[in-house]
């Protein structure tokens, strides 16, 4: 049947972006804890995996149903308490079954119930959505969450204790140290660098990777900065030409959305000059209504500059700092529009992910996006 | 008064000889989301602090009640974390119902209050058998904590914002996880180990 | 008629860079030599193990991520690998080294865009890996060393051949950092070419010396205290060496000073109250990430004005970020 099809075919598109290109830890950085300090073993791994699983899917079924219908400053307590109902009995039967496991595994699996990923997906997605559509981003994020807790569980495990389930592995050379924190951070770092070499080489995506991070060409301000010392209000770089954002509204498919409010709560600056879209980098073209205002006046004299210039996308009441925080942002109470198909190319090699309606004009200097079944010119080495 | 030194000892070491974030990676998205935009960094932090001094110190307090100390593992994960969202909730309402606080507002509470550093701190302390001053002192250390950890990756991020040499593969949350594990490092000097399992 | 080869030079960062590592070599050949002297062949494995580490690392590294682009010709690897190598026991085992030179370059140095614009001193990084990881390994020495002895509060008399042995590595410690006599004539050679580089070094000597005055782990008087602290473990070694690396220390007098000063009190803080026997690259690592503030510059400028208030006309240019190499 081709609604069937058309079905599986958002699913599956679905589980591919969220999974795997717009993976919530390796872009995102959502979820970090229990996976710096708890996934030391394969088994551990496992064990939270699937604390992570229940609690989302459980907040899935509660916030479709029920939850909606409370203010959020009640949902948010509920989103933990109902995580709770995954971590209590996967925390009781490791103590009455397997007590060193849970030793190893110590407070990170109590930790995910106040899991920042479930609440802000049950926040922004299962609140809003309908049952189907939740139900593939909650599936979707649990593969991707799962498949880097199980990732760096078996790295950490591997080179930090020379075994692999527990099992000893004769003549390797292991490094204790990397069971700290510090290696799990090092860990994803080094997993976040191969997903973008993977993503770079194998996907012509039509405008950039959403990241979390830092807009490359903006020097940042600093940290906190006397009212004195501060300069003129600086307004964005104007885009080049061919990067402006068009006339006309932007219109996105609901995940699309999500992700991008997830990761980045308004859209960066474009980056003039900056390496074509294609590429991977955190940059992407500024939705129209958004400012160029790149700092917010607090009271008491001093003015905090945003790391990254952020929109102001709300339209907030005058009382209210104008620009938009992106933990804020990430669990505003928007609607979320109505979703929209998005379908995989017959090659299998470009993703529609991102906003950008000028993604099928090249970039300056650029070749256009290609399948990736085809030869890219220029291809970047990751 | 040595359960003000105990406190200030306790709150000390939370932010310094063992910061919770860098030890334990306890609350590191929320660091590192605020270090992106650091705008209510010291409301985020004041906010941390005060659930987590209460929390502690609620929790604490009903650990020495015979029957909840008696608990096990997931009775106590359950007990500390309803501990926590009750402490939400009546903050929650004082704001809401109290003094009209904007909805954002609330929401920054919420994150602030529900976030794995806050609900941490009590199961840590119940661990290491940490007497009251201990608690309160961790609490208060937490927002501490949170501030420096918050400034260390701001400013190595603007540090990184500025270098064009990165790698293509690296650039974004690659490099910013790389810089994280490194401040870890760092901090790792004054611990040594595993900060709680 | 065939054209000339054409030679590929260097950009001009890189081009700084060699220049830099080139002085560091020049200025490590001495430690080397005298590892080489007293420790040779196990000494001379460890160095080479350490430096092809540290080189197929960067190699590959630059393979991979840079499209061939390489900074390898910087010779900042052959530093990095030298430096581990001396800071480890002379019986250690080349694995140890080479994890040590592998995590400064993939960790470290990498990710960054190269030694030019790393956040972190690499060799630094590398050996608080190897500390935290195999704290036992790292200080296992021959016998008794200095730091060691400090740690457990015991002293040594300060007479003529005691002092001796101390300026000559006669004690055991790390095969490379022991004889103070040598890195100090090491270092007059970066007197003579990099003079500002000495300021963080000249801080972080100065806060190490004061904090062992003040606060003594031993009970035998201030200037025992002060002797074996700064002749114990990687101190004078990492303030020469690695302190001053051009990618992270600030370049000016006052705030080069103050960072080292900085650093000083760190390193003594965690050998008095840290894990590791040594903390001088925990120190490292902590003000490396603390130089991303403006703090540093900003108590420079400070000075600066004070100084201007106080000696007008005297003042000079202002100081700019990053080493002129």
């Amino acid at each position: 049947m081709p609604s069937d099809n058309k079905a599986a075919e958002r699913f599956s598109a679905t589980m591919l972006n969220r999974a795997f290109v717009q993976n919530p830890v390796l872009v995102g950085a959502l979820g970090l804890c229990p996976i710096a300090g708890g996934a030391v073993s394969l088994q551990a791994g496992l064990v939270l995996s699937g604390a992570f699983t229940t609690g989302m899917m459980l907040n899935m079924l509660a916030a479709h149903f029920v939850l909606k219908k409370l203010p959020r400053w009640l949902r948010m307590p509920a989103y933990v308490l109902i995580a709770l109902a995954a971590v209590c009995p996967a925390g009781y039967i490791l103590e009455t079954r397997a007590q060193t496991l849970l030793s190893s595994v110590g407070i990170y699996l109590a930790l995910m119930a106040v899991s920042s990923l479930i609440s802000l997906r049950s926040e922004k997605t299962f609140v809003a959505c309908t049952l189907k559509r939740s139900f593939s981003v909650a599936a979707a994020e649990c593969a991707g969450y799962a498949a880097v807790i199980m990732a760096v569980s078996f790295i950490r495990e591997l080179l930090g204790s020379g075994t692999l389930w527990g099992v000893p592995l004769t003549k390797v050379y292991f490094a204790p140290g990397l069971l700290l924190p510090f290696g799990g951070f090092l860990a994803l770092g080094f997993l976040a660098a191969l997903h973008r070499g993977y993503i770079a080489r194998h996907f012509a995506l039509r405008g950039a990777l959403k990241d979390i991070t830092f807009d490359l060409s903006a020097a940042a301000g600093p940290l906190i900065t006397p009212a004195a010392d501060i300069p003129e209000r600086k307004q964005a770089p104007p885009a080049p030409a061919a990067e402006k954002p068009p006339e006309t509204p932007v219109t996105q498919p609901a995940d699309e959305t999500d992700g991008q409010e997830d990761t980045q709560a308004s859209d960066t600056v474009p980056v003039p000059g900056e390496a074509p879209a294609g590429e991977i980098n955190g940059n992407e073209n500024e939705p129209e209504d958004a400012t160029s205002d790149t700092q917010a006046q607090q009271p008491g004299g001093f003015a905090v500059t945003p790391f990254i210039q952020a929109a102001d996308t709300d339209g907030e009441t005058a009382d209210e700092t104008p620009a938009q925080e992106r933990g804020d942002a990430a669990l505003e109470d928007e609607e979320t529009p109505d979703e929209k198909a998005q379908t995989l190319p017959a090659d299998g090699g470009e993703i529609e992910a991102f906003t950008d309606e000028k993604s099928d004009e090249a970039a300056p200097g650029e070749p256009e996006a290609q399948p990736a079944s085809k030869d890219r010119e220029g291809g970047e080495a990751p | 008064m040595s359960w003000f030194f105990d406190l200030l000892s306790a709150a000390l070491y939370a932010v310094f000889l063992q910061n919770l974030l860098f030890s334990g990676g306890f609350g590191t998205t929320e660091a590192i989301r605020t270090a992106m935009t650091p705008r209510r960094l010291i409301l985020f932090a004041g906010f941390i602090s005060y659930f987590s001094v209460l929390t502690s110190a609620v929790c604490r307090m009903l650990d020495d009640v015979p029957a909840v100390n008696a608990l096990g593992w997931a009775a106590h994960t359950a007990v500390f974390t309803g501990v926590l969202a009750a402490v939400y909730l009546v903050t929650a309402c004082a704001l809401r119902f109290g003094l009209k606080a904007s909805r954002r507002f609330l929401t920054t509470a919420g994150i602030a209050a529900l976030n794995s550093l806050v609900l941490a701190l009590p199961l840590m302390n119940r661990g290491t058998a940490a007497g009251l001053a201990d608690s309160v002192g961790t609490g208060l250390g937490s927002g501490l904590a949170f501030i420096l950890a918050v400034a260390l990756i701001n400013a190595g991020l603007k540090t990184l914002a500025k270098n064009k040499n990165i790698p293509r593969a690296f650039r974004g949350t690659p490099v910013m996880f790389v810089y994280v594990a490194l401040l870890a490092l760092a901090l790792s000097g004054f611990s040594g180990g595993r900060f709680f399992s | 008629m065939p054209e000339p080869e054409k030679r590929v030079s260097l950009a001009p960062a890189a081009a700084a860079a060699r220049r830099y590592y080139t002085d560091a070599l020049i200025m490590l050949s001495g430690p080397v030599f005298m590892a080489v002297a007293l420790y040779r062949f196990e000494a001379a494995i460890l160095l080479a193990v350490s430096i092809a580490s540290a080189l197929a690392c960067e190699a590959l590294g630059a393979l991979l991520l840079k499209g061939g682009q390489t900074t390898v010709r910087d010779l900042s690897a052959v530093f990095t690998g030298a430096a581990i190598a001396l800071m480890l026991p002379a019986g250690a085992s080349p694995l140890l080294a080479a994890a040590g030179s592998v995590f400064a370059v993939c960790a470290a140095k990498l990710p960054f865009g190269g030694a030019m614009h790393a956040p972190f001193v690499p060799a630094a990084a590398g050996m608080a890996f190897l500390c935290v990881s195999w704290p036992e390994k790292v200080f296992t020495y021959s016998g008794v060393s200095i730091a060691a002895m400090l740690q457990v509060k015991n002293s040594i008399r300060l007479n003529p051949l005691n002092l001796f042995d101390l300026l000559l590595g006669g004690y055991p410690g790390p095969m490379g950092t022991g004889c103070i006599a040598v890195l100090l004539a090491c270092s007059v050679y970066f007197l003579i070419r990099r003079r500002r580089a000495l300021w963080a070094p000249l801080g972080f000597l100065m806060a190490c010396a004061a904090m062992a005055a003040l606060f003594p782990r031993v009970y035998s008087g201030s200037l025992t205290s002060v002797v074996m602290e700064l002749s114990a473990g990687s101190l004078v070694f990492a303030a020469i060496f690695l302190l001053p690396d051009p990618a992270s220390a600030p370049s000016g007098r006052a705030s080069g000073f103050l960072y080292g000063v900085f650093a000083g009190a760190l390193c003594m803080l965690l050998r008095r109250y840290g894990t590791a026997e040594e903390g001088v690259f925990f120190a490292i690592l902590i003000v490396n990430a603390f130089s991303a503030f403006p703090l540093p510059k900003t108590a420079g400028r400070l000075i600066l004005r004070v100084k201007a208030l106080v000696l007008p006309g005297k003042t000079k240019k202002k100081e700019g970020a990053g080493h002129a190499v």
